[in-house]
């Protein structure tokens, strides 16, 4: 076999596999061994075997992941993120769009300690959508509000796509966060622009009751906001000042985060262990997914299967943008049916060494890879954040409301995309600029 | 052995696995915190955070096997498998868990070389602060090997559903 059909035979394996019910990770790693030991031999595997999970495993890196999935469980459970959407809603809610807005704005200060967008719309699902609904929200675009704003928590930093990207293509994380910062805010951006247009266009989206607060209580709401402003510019600054390596920031953000909790009486011993459960979960989960994609891009390289690759995508004279469409393309139908962590685990191995040879900034791709992953977790049918926010409401929300809900924000996606693609530099000047780059 | 004797010891290393994850989750988290308020302020950081703060990720990672694979709360593609009922719904699970308990065979078969090398030279993590890294193997070894042990009893498990005993048969 040649060594582009021998990649192309691994990842039908893995999908055949992962269609067949077999966990991604276990599906990666049983194909990328089942190669290995076919081309190179049983030995090149036990050793890889031998090293690669412990030596992954064990980078002071990567305490980055338990650290700010640590951080984010205990602010979700400690009521921060009532407290935040409180404030939003009493300083926003008073026009026909205000609670949409209210939403997004209290989901973007929340992705600033959280990094994960299913965690995102989960809990504004159950905290925000209830109060959405009571006002006359529409129930679809309310849902579908919460679903897009969630995926704010994998641009704005401390991003897990990001750090899921950095482990598997070896760029900094403090770089690829801070990357994050200007593509979050103006997704975040677009999406208030659509929702404004939306509401103005379709008059029975609007609230049926819209409640006015006195200066006086808007300002007493801010109270309880500002442990998380606190928490998020000791957090993020640390990393882009360069005092602190995202791991170390992690940790600091964590222990903050706990002792938040603890101040405000809202979380006690049982909460704290279930907090350390729910981490160490999430964090052996991504854990297997990811050495999964290792081992599968390691067999990738031994096989000879991206020199070959690269070769003949050279050989077509493929330029940047090409390729970059492309990319978009698979992405945008491959998320259609697939969550966001596998897409990304198969497929970069193979998509990363191709985009360094066609001379691509790392920093700028993490970012479109990370913006096409948002947006896959919010496109039918197979859209993770859809489905959590149907999940956590206690409201019966069918998939059409929520499928048609979601479209004029999805047009919002596309041109915030093509936005991140036309000017590079909305995504790598803030990297650029950081202290010690 | 029991299926009441394998079910007390499974609650048994679930217990204890938990503790000793929260305990390296915490020790990564006071470590880390730590040095930097070591460093920033008392010039002082923690001597072998780095190394120690990196075995107690590994620990957290393999023990927490134990507990994602008794929960299966893997990354699955429910593409097709959402649809199938009866039979077909019963042999896609034993298929699942038999790619599951090969992927943790051969990742819970290398840790004990991994483990064994470690004792054999008294393996110490290198840098300022020299700390024993052989426990931190064993544990490794143990998450990985009885994660693969829960994955084989529940395929075990599958495999009985997947041949219900008609009532009324041969007793």
């Amino acid at each position: 076999m040649s060594p582009i059909e021998l990649g192309l035979a691994a990842i039908a394996a893995t999908l055949v596999l992962a269609l067949a019910g077999v966990p991604i990770g276990p599906a990666m790693i049983v194909a990328a061994c089942g190669g290995m030991w076919l081309t190179v031999g049983e030995r090149f595997m036990w050793a890889t075997l031998k090293t690669l999970p412990f030596d992954f495993a064990s980078q002071y890196t990567f305490v980055v992941v338990p650290m700010f999935v640590l951080m984010g469980v205990v602010a979700a459970r400690a009521d921060i993120i009532q407290d935040l959407y409180r404030a939003a809603a009493k300083w926003m809610g008073g026009t026909r769009s205000g609670l949409y807005v209210a939403t997004v704005a209290a989901s973007a200060g929340f992705s600033s300690i959280s990094g994960s967008t299913v965690v995102n719309s989960a809990v504004f699902g159950k905290v925000a959508l209830p109060e959405m609904l009571r006002n006359g929200c529409h129930k679809g675009f309310s849902a579908a509000s919460i679903a897009a704003a969630g995926t704010l928590a994998g641009l704005i930093p401390p991003s897990l796509s990001f750090v899921i990207y950095g482990i598997l293509t070896g760029q900094s994380i403090g770089q690829l966060f801070m990357a994050g910062v200007f593509p979050g805010l103006l997704t975040m951006a677009g999406y208030l622009v659509a929702i404004v247009l939306v509401v103005r266009l379709i008059p029975g989206y609007a609230p049926t009751a819209i409640t006015r607060y006195p200066l006086g209580e808007k300002i007493r709401s801010l109270k309880a906001v500002w442990p998380i402003l606190i928490l998020a510019t000791l957090v993020l600054g640390g990393i882009y000042t360069g005092t602190m390596p995202p791991s170390a920031a992690g940790a600091v953000g964590a222990a903050g985060a706990i002792v938040l909790a603890f101040a405000r009486r809202s979380i006690n011993a049982r909460g704290l262990a279930d907090s350390f459960q729910e981490t160490m979960i999430l964090t052996t989960t991504l854990f297997i997914v990811v050495v999964g994609g290792l081992l599968l891009g390691r067999f990738f390289v031994i096989s000879g299967f991206i020199r070959e690759i690269t070769a003949l995508l050279a050989a077509f004279d493929l330029g940047v943008y090409s390729f970059l469409l492309l990319v978009i393309g698979l992405y945008l139908v491959l998320g259609m049916f697939v969550d966001p962590l596998s897409m990304v685990v198969v497929t970069l191995p193979v998509l990363y060494p191709i985009s360094q040879a066609l001379g691509i900034n790392p920093i700028w791709f993490a970012v479109i890879i990370v913006k096409l992953v948002e947006i896959s977790a919010v496109t039918p049918p197979v859209g993770l954040n859809l489905f959590a926010v149907m999940a956590a409401s206690e409201t019966k929300i069918s998939a059409g409301e929520i499928y048609r809900g979601i479209l004029p924000l999805l047009a919002a996606e596309v041109v915030i995309l093509a936005l991140l693609v036309a000017f590079p530099a909305i995504s790598t000047w803030l990297p650029a600029m950081m202290i010690g780059n | 052995m029991t299926m009441h004797a394998v079910d007390t010891a499974l609650a048994w290393a679930l217990r204890m696995s938990a503790w000793i994850g929260w305990a390296a989750l915490g020790l990564m988290m006071i470590v880390g915190t730590g040095d930097v308020i070591g460093t920033a302020f008392f010039r002082r950081p923690i001597l072998g955070a780095f190394e120690m703060a990196g075995s107690a990720l590994a620990v957290v990672m393999f023990i927490g096997l134990i507990h994602v694979q008794t929960r299966r709360s893997h990354i699955v593609v429910d593409l097709v498998t959402a649809g199938l009922r009866g039979p077909m719904r019963r042999l896609a699970d034993c298929f699942a868990l038999f790619g599951t308990v090969t992927a943790l065979y051969l990742i819970a078969r290398q840790t004990w070389p991994l483990m064994l090398d470690s004792w054999r030279i008294r393996e110490v993590s290198i840098g300022a602060f020299n700390f024993p890294v052989y426990p931190v193997k064993t544990l490794i070894c143990l998450g990985a090997t009885i994660a693969a042990a829960i994955a084989v009893v529940q395929l075990l498990q599958s495999l009985v559903r997947l041949f219900p005993r008609r009532e009324g048969g041969a007793a």
